[in-house]
């Protein structure tokens, strides 16, 4: 029971309380200039899941073996881009077999799950937890962004529909409306302004 | 836009931080003007991920004495490997000339440093209250400018200003070219 809860508390602090948009702005660019469907952004979310969840896997045991090394800060981060690359092709080859490509993803899609990836893994890492927490924490992770990124969607669709100032149009009131959603969601989990 | 947003907490991280990013976008923007053309698509991500993150990561030996600041800034180091301008500059846009690649990729970072700076100057003075670490006495303080969401505010509040002062100058550009086109048909 107690590794149940333990999980669960790896899966909620992962998504919600250290969610990458709200809490670290990882994805905001992409979200601002890309984002065209939710399903698009689910199936972002799922690439990232999958990659940065495989991914975890052999470099946490790196960690375990080469953690204490002087020169481990620098080759995990050179490890970590080219084990998601390898994931990453693997992936593509894997569903291109499987017929699920319609038509490739574009660079620029590609580069954002690249990052959030990236950012997921080397996340975990740092957070120094044990293997099954930390393939958790990506998948949690994974999903908070994915969520995160749909409650973003749906208000750029609804200010879409309001009459704005010109200058606040697009990218500036979709600033705003993050930067609000991030307070409240600070604001939830507990925290207060600092005083 | 991460890197502008919740980095930028004091100038000093938010200068560190242009330079990060600037190693990681101009090495790749130009490698991409002189190769890009040879390397297949499907590895050209990987390839110049693989440039960018050697470049930070080699910056962050040579900065490696500024243990505080680097902690400071956290997973970004790495991450800026993957920006925005890097993407742009080597993948979607490759430009045909290195000398074009490197004068684009500097005036994107000029342009990045610009922001950062002043954002991570206000947000440190008037929410830490400090400049450069130095203690200064701010009229105001604003404690809640060092969490991430002031800094989604702030960058929207500054494009807002941005965009009209822009449209302020075209406006102005383009009544003063309809008034000299207006004199030069009169004058015919």
């Amino acid at each position: 029971m107690n590794l149940i809860v333990s999980m669960l508390a790896v899966l909620v602090s992962s998504a919600v309380i250290e969610n990458l948009l709200f809490a670290r702005a990882i994805g905001a660019d992409h979200i601002l200039r890309q984002t065209r469907s939710y399903r698009f952004i689910i199936e972002f979310g799922l690439g990232a899941a999958v990659i940065s969840g495989v991914t975890v896997m052999p470099l946490w045991w790196l960690s375990q073996t080469f953690g204490r090394e002087s020169w481990w800060n620098y080759a995990r981060s050179m490890a970590a881009v080219l084990l998601i690359a390898v994931v990453s092709l693997l992936l593509t080859i894997a569903m291109a077999a499987a017929g699920r490509i319609q038509r490739p993803m574009r660079l620029v899609d590609q580069g954002a799950v690249y990052s959030a990836s990236l950012a997921i893994v080397l996340l975990s890492l740092t957070a120094k937890m044990a293997f099954l927490p930390s393939v958790l924490y990506c998948f949690g992770a994974s999903a908070g962004l994915a969520a995160a990124m749909i409650l973003v969607h749906a208000g750029r669709e609804r200010l879409e529909l309001c009459v704005l100032p010109r200058s606040f149009e697009g990218l500036p009131i979709t600033m705003i409306y993050i930067g609000i959603l991030s307070l409240a969601i600070y604001g939830l989990i507990g925290h207060q302004l600092p005083t | 836009m991460p890197f502008v947003i919740v980095p930028t907490l004091s100038l000093r991280a938010g200068l560190l931080m242009s330079a990060f990013l600037a190693a990681a976008t101009i090495p790749s923007a130009v490698l991409a003007s002189l190769v890009g053309r040879k390397i297949p698509p499907l590895f050209s991500l990987p390839f110049y991920g693989a440039v960018s993150t050697g470049c930070v990561l080699l910056l962050r030996f040579c900065v490696s004495g500024q243990a505080l600041l680097l902690e400071d800034l956290g997973v970004y180091v790495p991450l800026a490997a993957f920006n925005g301008m890097m993407l742009e500059l080597a993948l979607v846009h490759p430009r045909r000339r290195a000398s074009d690649a490197l004068h684009d990729a500097v005036m994107m970072c000029f342009g990045f440093l610009l922001v950062a700076a002043f954002l991570s100057a206000l947000r440190e003075f008037l929410g830490s209250g400090s400049l450069w670490g130095v203690p200064l006495t701010a009229p105001i303080r604003i404690r809640g400018l060092v969490l991430p969401f002031s800094g989604f505010i702030l960058i929207g509040f500054l494009s807002a200003l941005f965009r009209r002062v822009d449209s302020i100058i075209i406006g102005r550009m383009l009544r003063a070219s309809r008034r000299t086109a207006k004199q030069g048909g009169d004058a015919v």
